[in-house]
């Protein structure tokens, strides 16, 4: 099958999908911290069929990030990365922010702090750029204690508090959760955000993990341990998304990990997202993995003679005994 | 009877591949090129096999950091890879104290490199203009050894900024009849640069009513590669320029190489890249450095 223009797939094909207020294109969204570091690389995965996307976490200072090796491949479809959240300082990065969404690319600022007050004034700076929502990354995996702090309902809390209270309601704020496997804490971590007026949770970050060279007989990463990403997690982060829908949660789901075909984003539908992100497919598939996931939704719709995607989202409970 | 072997089923992904994962090696040669840079050889047989001129590797300095690193030469029958470091922070400061038998990881080879064109009905030998500017030198060894193989004529330009720094020398010269030296403070060859250099040879062969050069290739300095492009316009010389940004990935997903707002990466697009695909894009005007910050040139 032909490969459709952007604007044909991205308009007409009935792929829309709603995270609260704001209402994507396609459920498709580039995560955060991949290519994301300039707007060239934000419109690569837009012109590449996404239907947002997240920038690199910006913080207030600028951060080199870890020593090299960054990234190392492992086998059974593994990534792993230690960047260490490298930004220039969200000052500088406004220009970026604004060039990619002058450039019509629906764009989401993603956000780093040690505490709620570096949050707020990262997000009220990020505010008055265009972009269409604000992802709080409460959960980098190799960056001192952030990954503890995401899991901690206390903090999570007080970092959307913040958050919302300075920028208004007008900027959805989703929440990006860490990636584990202790699902009660995850879940709960997720209903403080929701309490504390997050619109979305996005679910799941990289999982924390270690790779060893043998040779060298050392960690493979310069920061010795680091974040699995890639197809090696999709199932945990599926039923991450699942255990937080079938919680107390109300407010969308957008799942990560893993994803590197339609059939994977409909599974993570299935569970109860309404949308995902991808990152490590983008190096496994290439940009335009976002316009094949999407042709191929438009085969699945046709086969299961659906006119939208929004009866798939939670299937799982429906179809559940 | 020999028992049947089972039949393996294999859930995981193969090894990954050599573009994400190390090859880790002791270093077989260290040489000091020039008083800045020192040139390493080690066996790499997958990278020596494969690698074409103008690709790079991501060498990984254990405990220390991991950098790019073009390729300078070949040895595919031995599976040896040579490339030059020069001295410029802590990482190269790092990688100059090793020496022989110490171990390095390679990844690679990485991104896209110089092509030569396809002559259309012309018979060969076809010529080929190759310019290097100081570090850039590596590369430009590999094209003109590889294009030497392939029965072209290659004129090379070397520049510096004194005799002592013009790397690679003796090696060019026991490749090709053709070449020109040109130094800043003219030490050695015609002092000037390797852009004025070049010029040169473009004139003489306009002059002497030569066909033009079929392709220039060039590395080195961004002003050098500015100044190039200039000069390929107006001679209409069809030019491939390697470009040096700074790269945490090398395999094109952390976007920190991206110079332009189509998205294209030095590491994976690159980093070679035709001259006419350098406009609108930040060649000659800004870099960024390792947090992202954009730094004007």
């Amino acid at each position: 099958m032909e490969l459709m223009t952007t604007s044909s797939y991205r308009y007409e094909e009935n792929l829309q999908t709603k995270i609260g207020s704001l209402q994507l294109e396609n459920p498709t969204i580039l995560a955060s911290g991949v290519l994301g570091v300039t707007a060239g690389g934000l419109m690569r995965a837009w012109q590449g069929g996404a239907g947002a996307v997240v920038t690199k976490s910006v913080g207030i200072k600028a951060q080199p990030g870890h020593p090299g090796p960054r990234i190392v491949g492992v086998r059974g479809g593994g990534l792993l990365n230690a960047m260490g959240l490298p930004n220039p300082g969200v000052k500088k990065y406004l220009p970026e922010i604004k060039a990619a969404v002058k450039e019509g690319a629906c764009v989401i600022g993603s956000v780093i702090g040690n505490r709620s007050a570096q949050y707020r004034k990262v997000a009220t700076q990020l505010a008055g750029t265009g972009i269409k929502a604000l992802e709080l990354n409460v959960s980098c995996p190799h960056v001192g204690t952030f990954y503890a702090q995401g899991l901690k309902p206390s903090h999570v809390s007080a970092v959307v508090k913040a958050v919302s209270k300075a920028i208004g309601e007008e900027i959805p704020v989703w929440v990006k959760m860490p990636g584990t496997t202790d699902y009660p804490r995850l879940v709960k971590a997720a209903l403080a955000a929701e309490a504390a007026g997050a619109a979305a949770i996005v679910a799941i970050n990289t999982l924390p993990a270690l790779a060893l060279d043998v040779e060298a007989q050392r960690p493979s990463l310069g920061r010795g341990i680091g974040g699995l990403s890639g197809p090696a997690i999709k199932p945990i982060a599926v039923r991450a998304v699942w255990e937080l829908y079938r919680s107390e949660l109300r407010i969308p789901i957008i799942g990560v990990g893993g994803i590197l075909d339609g059939t994977d984003v409909i599974e993570f539908l299935l569970a109860g997202a309404r949308a995902v992100e991808i990152g490590t497919g983008v190096l496994l598939e290439g940009s335009t993995i976002f316009r094949q996931i999407c042709l191929q939704h438009v085969q699945y719709k046709q086969r299961h003679g659906i006119e939208t995607l929004e009866p798939l989202v939670g299937g799982l409970k429906k179809n559940k005994d | 009877m020999a028992p049947r072997r089972e039949e393996r089923i294999s859930l995981a992904a193969p090894v990954a591949p050599p573009t994400l994962r190390h090859h880790v090696t002791p270093i077989l040669e260290v040489s000091k090129e020039t008083p800045k840079i020192k040139a390493f050889v080690l066996s790499a047989p997958a990278i020596a096999r494969t690698a074409t001129p103008g690709q790079f590797m991501m060498v990984w300095i254990p405990g220390v950091d991991e950098i790019p690193m073009s390729i300078a030469a070949v040895e595919p029958d031995e599976g040896h890879v040579e490339f030059a470091a020069a001295l410029v922070g802590e990482a190269t400061r790092h990688l100059h104290k090793t020496k022989r038998g110490d171990l390095l990881g390679l990844r690679g080879p990485l991104g896209k490199g110089f092509e030569l064109p396809i002559s259309e009905g012309k018979p060969p030998p076809q010529s080929l203009l190759v310019v290097a500017g100081g570090c850039g030198a590596p590369p430009i060894l590999f094209a003109t050894d590889s294009a030497l193989h392939g029965d072209w004529e290659v004129d090379v330009v070397l520049g510096a900024t004194t005799e002592s720094e013009l790397l690679y020398r003796r090696r060019f010269n026991c490749l090709t009849h053709t070449l020109v030296l040109t130094t800043d403070d003219g030490t050695a060859g015609t002092q000037g640069t390797a852009v004025q250099g070049a010029e040169v040879l473009l004139k003489q062969r306009r002059a002497a009513g030569a066909e033009g050069y079929a392709a220039c290739f060039a590395c080195g300095p961004e002003p050098m590669l500015k100044g190039l492009v200039k000069l390929a316009k107006k001679y209409e010389l069809p030019l491939q320029v390697s470009l040096e940004r700074y790269m945490k990935c090398g395999v094109g997903i952390c976007g920190h190489c991206i110079i332009d707002i189509k998205g294209s990466r030095v590491c994976t697009e690159g980093p070679v890249f035709p001259a006419s695909q350098l406009y609108n894009t930040d060649f000659g005007k800004s870099t960024l450095d390792a947090t992202g910050r954009r730094q004007r040139l």
